[in-house]
């Protein structure tokens, strides 16, 4: 169901240029690639998404905040999405990953002490960009904006990458003003969350997207280790005990 | 058969707490092949881990583990019982019996039955440092899917 949900209704999330700005310095860097006369909707859009991310930073991170801040962002684009047409996939893909390698360092001098935090950011933001090449290759992303859009039902499950973008957009802001860090590791958390939460939703359609398709296999394993390495830090001799006796002893 | 279905309870040393001076040589094994994706984890085993550290979170703790069991558990291949037909299921059933037909009955937890009927689905080698379990699979005459591990 939820895959016909996403068949019948390309959300803004899984639309190609209309979800490409995440932070507010991802939007300026796509403004530069508009033509002139397009940049002006980028400057009405601008306050709108500032306003919607700011509230991702300072408020508790409620669900209905969350939703509310996401729906606001996605009008924000909405009013965008006609010039970001103009722009390629791939010139909105490399705008993105070349901001992410600049926002992953600042995030990691911000939660220095904190990569799990780093890579659950990473893991969300990666998931973002496989997800909107799936959509891009398989279901015509570029087609109209939907019309949901303006009403976003930005709760909705199908929505869970719209959510993602919009929180990791709200981190990489924070990052780059050097905010507030535990606020930051929220942000990280909440986004990696909502973003396992829209894998999952595919996955219940048949669709299953690896985040990190494309890396060797030198990359996979100091990956993979370095999350076990952040597992096996946060656990104690009294979670092992927990896990043993979460066994599956009897199905009775 | 090619490819390994790991026990939860290698799962356990692979991510305990101490693993690099109690398990050294299972950790740097066990690395090496849940990232080349030859070593898997049966959904059991996910479900398992999962429910033991969402305990710490139903009590409004925890959430940090949870997020970091996440980022490990969704990084290795895990294999389900639905999967084609659900014929993980049927291998499971398949087993069960056969332990009731040995004579003496065999018993076998239902995670064991069930991470090892994943493990002849798909025609891997369930890797375990479970010995009496390993005795039992042989009593069933299924020794070929699976190996012996020590913790160290």
């Amino acid at each position: 169901m939820a895959y016909t949900h996403l068949t019948m209704r390309p959300a803004l999330a899984l639309s190609a240029p209309e979800s490409g700005p995440l932070s507010l310095r991802d939007l300026d860097a796509l403004t530069k690639l508009l033509p002139a006369e397009q940049r002006a909707a980028a400057r009405w859009a601008r306050p709108e998404l500032e306003a919607a991310l700011r509230r991702l930073q300072q408020e508790p991170l409620l669900p209905h905040v969350v939703a509310d801040a996401t729906k606001r962002g996605l009008r924000a684009l909405a009013n965008l999405a006609p010039a970001l047409r103009s722009l390629t996939d791939q010139q909105v893909r490399m705008t993105l990953e070349s901001a992410w390698r600049d926002q992953r360092e600042k995030l990691r001098a911000l939660l220095a002490d904190d990569e799990a935090a780093v890579d659950a950011a990473e893991w969300a933001f990666r998931s973002t960009v496989a997800v909107r090449d799936w959509a891009a290759a398989s279901l015509g992303a570029r087609g109209s904006v939907p019309s949901r859009m303006q009403a976003g039902d930005a709760e909705d499950e199908a929505d869970a990458f719209a959510r993602t973008e919009f929180l990791l957009g709200a981190l990489f802001d924070l990052a780059e003003q050097g905010g507030d860090r535990r606020r930051a590791v929220e942000l990280a958390e909440r986004a990696f969350a909502e973003a396992c939460r829209g894998l999952d939703t595919l996955a219940l359609g048949g669709v299953r997207i690896d985040p990190f398709r494309g890396e060797t296999a030198d990359e996979r394993a100091h990956r993979l280790e370095r999350y076990a390495d952040h597992l096996r830090g946060s656990l104690s001799e009294e979670d092992m005990q927990t896990l043993q006796q979460s066994r599956l002893v009897s199905l009775r | 058969m090619s490819g390994l279905v790991l026990d939860t309870n290698v799962v356990s040393h692979y991510i305990h707490p101490r693993a690099k001076v109690r398990s050294p040589r299972l950790l740097d094994r066990v690395g090496k092949l849940l990232a080349s994706g030859e070593a898997t984890l049966s959904r059991v085993t996910v479900y398992e881990l999962r429910r033991g550290l969402l305990v710490d979170e139903a009590h409004g703790q925890g959430q940090r583990k949870a997020i970091k069991l996440e980022l490990f558990i969704r990084s290795v291949v895990v294999l389900g019982l639905d999967e084609g037909g659900g014929h993980s299921w049927d291998v499971a059933a398949h087993l069960w019996a056969k332990t009731k037909a040995h004579v003496p009955a065999i018993t076998l937890e239902e995670a064991d039955l069930l991470i090892a009927a994943t493990a002849i689905a798909y025609g891997r080698v369930l890797a375990t440092c479970d010995g009496n379990l390993a005795d039992r699979l042989d009593d069933l005459g299924l020794g070929q899917h699976v190996q012996r591990w020590k913790q160290e």
